[in-house]
């Protein structure tokens, strides 16, 4: 059978598969989609992404002027502990917002190897960058609460400092409940991805 | 980009686009994908990505560079995004690709479309990178293109291209001495 013994050449199929059928756009029947309605979708999906993106905004701008004028009534150590906590809370929601654009914000453009790498960085639990931001907001947040803990209980329990234990107990807890749960989350919808990204990187030889 | 392209519109230049490069996009996403439904999806969905990048092409490159560029990125997203599934070309569980049967002498005019299915075998157990630099081979982009679109250079892709004939060839004819 001579045919079948003829050489098999990458550079043979160059030329064929170019008379594929294109789906329309996708979908069969009636769920099938125009270029036109398709182009609606699309649009529908930007003014979602817009109408998010300003509520978003609105919340930041609330909260910061709620907080702002929290701290404003407090007299004392408590506005120093209050200024303390707004600022944490400001600078937590600036960063939640930051990171809800970093994640969104993919670069489909880019070569596939830097394509993997900001990958790669999207699907970590915690960057350096995020440990940078987020330490500093805690330490702001205990620091803001154990002022106003104080000053609030000094009344009655003197110059003792266990109203501050206390707070620091329960802050401890509440932080490590909270990064076990987050670290839970990720790992059950990040975690498996960013194995795979990584697999792909190694393919790459990035 | 041309002065034409320059005064259209988004959705203008969406159409334009698309019209000139469906087929090129879904030709990646049937290297990526064997499975009707997600080779649709995968198309789908290099579609969002070109209406929502459409802006950032400056044409420093070539239209269908940054094209493939997008559909090739899009794709392997949606790889990493999908756990498991039938079908899927990574996963090499399609079985109607994966029966290769040989043509019997009275068939021997369906030599080519043997060897077709060699090939599209033979893809199935090409790793994510390797069938990138095929599929990107197939559609007869240089070296430099490939590179420019993957980010490997162009040494690499050469010699990873020239492994991958190499590799083609020898299992090819491992089979035909293999079946005599």
């Amino acid at each position: 059978m001579n045919g079948r013994k003829s050489n098999m050449e990458l550079d043979d199929f160059k030329n064929r598969n170019k008379t594929h059928t294109t789906p329309e756009i996708t979908g069969e029947g009636k769920n099938r989609q125009t270029m036109e309605t398709f182009i609606e979708e699309l649009k529908a999906l930007d003014a979602k992404e817009r109408k998010k993106a300003g509520i978003m905004m609105i919340i930041l701008v609330m909260f910061i002027a709620v907080y702002s004028s929290s701290f404003t009534l407090q007299k004392g150590d408590m506005k120093t502990g209050y200024s303390l906590l707004v600022l944490g809370f400001i600078i937590a929601i600036v960063y939640a917002f930051w990171r809800y654009r970093r994640i969104k914000d993919v670069n489909y453009t880019a070569p596939t190897t830097v394509f993997l790498t900001d990958a790669e960085q999207r699907c970590r639990f915690m960057t350096p960058v995020d440990w940078l931001i987020t330490i500093p907001i805690l330490i702001l947040f205990i620091a803001g609460g154990s002022v106003i803990v104080y000053s609030t209980f000094i009344r009655y329990f003197g110059d003792s400092l266990v109203p501050v234990f206390i707070y620091l107990g329960i802050m401890a807890g509440a932080i490590t409940v909270g990064f076990w749960a987050s670290y839970r989350n990720w790992e059950k919808d990040k975690g498996w991805m960013l194995k795979k990204v990584q697999e792909l990187k190694r393919e790459f030889g990035i | 980009m041309d002065a034409n392209r320059k005064n259209m519109n988004r959705e203008q230049l969406f159409k334009e686009v698309i019209g000139e490069n469906s087929q090129r996009i879904f030709r990646i996403c049937n290297y990526y994908f064997s499975d009707p439904d997600d080779r649709n999806d995968a198309y789908q969905e290099t579609l969002i990505r070109i209406w929502e990048n459409l802006h950032s092409f400056k044409g420093n490159s070539k239209l269908s560079t940054w094209i493939y560029r997008v559909s090739v990125n899009a794709c392997l997203s949606r790889i990493r995004s999908e756990k498991t599934r039938n079908g899927m070309i990574e996963t090499g569980t399609n079985p109607d690709i994966l029966q290769v049967e040989e043509p019997s002498t009275e068939e021997e005019d369906h030599l080519e479309e043997y060897k077709t299915k060699f090939l599209l075998q033979f893809m199935l157990k090409l790793n994510t990178v390797d069938r990138t630099l095929v599929s990107l081979y197939l559609e007869e982009l240089s070296t430099r293109e490939i590179a420019e679109i993957t980010g490997i250079s162009e040494t690499n892709v050469r010699v990873r291209i020239h492994r991958i004939k190499e590799r083609i060839k020898n299992e090819w004819e491992e089979k035909q001495h293999g079946t005599g």
